[in-house]
């Protein structure tokens, strides 16, 4: 799945480590979700979402843009 | 600025210092593990008065103390069993994901390879089955399946 993860960690200036520590996850689990290797649960995607203040569909992109 | 959760067990802790402490219990379980495998393996070597070998397949062998083999018996429990159920609260749920698909594989191992080496032995393809070897398949099967879970591309 894509995600927007990267940039806006970067517009933070956050290191995968400093994200993984505010989300209580590994650096792994961080750089894995940036990659698209792993689909976050939906409490993780929650718990992002509102780290950075946004709607998780705002941050996470499935491909599928029906309404 | 540090994000803080509050907790209704007590004080609050930021997520750095959270991932801090998980971090912390994973070197303990790593330690635990060490400590009490080769505890196990070296009491299983010095008290066995048969001359097997537990973990060379010549477990027919072994002869153990009624008692011994008992507190033996909860130590492969614990090693065995709770701990490695004990280390799935301790990570993340990636690094679950990754420990699932490794205990499914040496899960569907374990089921396929007792009834497929039958079969084979029925054939005259192979020797009887044995306990070891299924168990020896089994874990191998596990830590191919995790190793391809966390490296796969």
């Amino acid at each position: 799945m894509k995600n927007r993860l990267k940039v806006l960690r970067a517009e933070r200036d956050w290191s995968q480590a400093e994200l993984a520590g505010r989300l209580d996850v590994s650096r792994q689990a961080v750089n894995a979700i940036e990659t698209g290797k792993h689909d976050p649960s939906l409490p993780l995607a929650f718990r992002i979402a509102r780290l950075f203040g946004q709607r998780i569909e705002d941050i996470f992109d499935d491909g599928d843009h029906h309404e | 600025m540090m994000e803080t959760i509050m907790s209704k067990d007590g004080p609050a802790l930021s997520g750095e210092e959270r991932t801090r402490r998980r971090r912390r219990r994973q070197w303990v379980y790593f330690a635990v593990a060490a400590v009490l495998g080769g505890a196990l393996g070296a009491l299983v070597s010095a008290y066995d008065s048969g001359g097997g070998d537990l973990f060379l397949g010549d477990y027919t062998s072994l002869r153990l103390n009624p008692a011994l083999s008992l507190v033996l018996a909860a130590g492969f429990l614990l090693g065995f069993v709770f701990l490695p159920l004990w280390g799935f609260t301790q990570i993340d749920e990636m690094q679950r994901e990754q420990n699932m698909i490794g205990f499914t594989g040496g899960c569907v191992a374990v089921l396929g390879c007792f009834p497929i080496w039958a079969i084979l032995h029925a054939g005259g393809h192979a020797g009887p089955p044995d306990a070891f070897g299924v168990f020896a398949v089994g874990f191998a099967a596990m830590a191919i399946s995790f190793f391809y879970a966390k490296f796969r591309p």
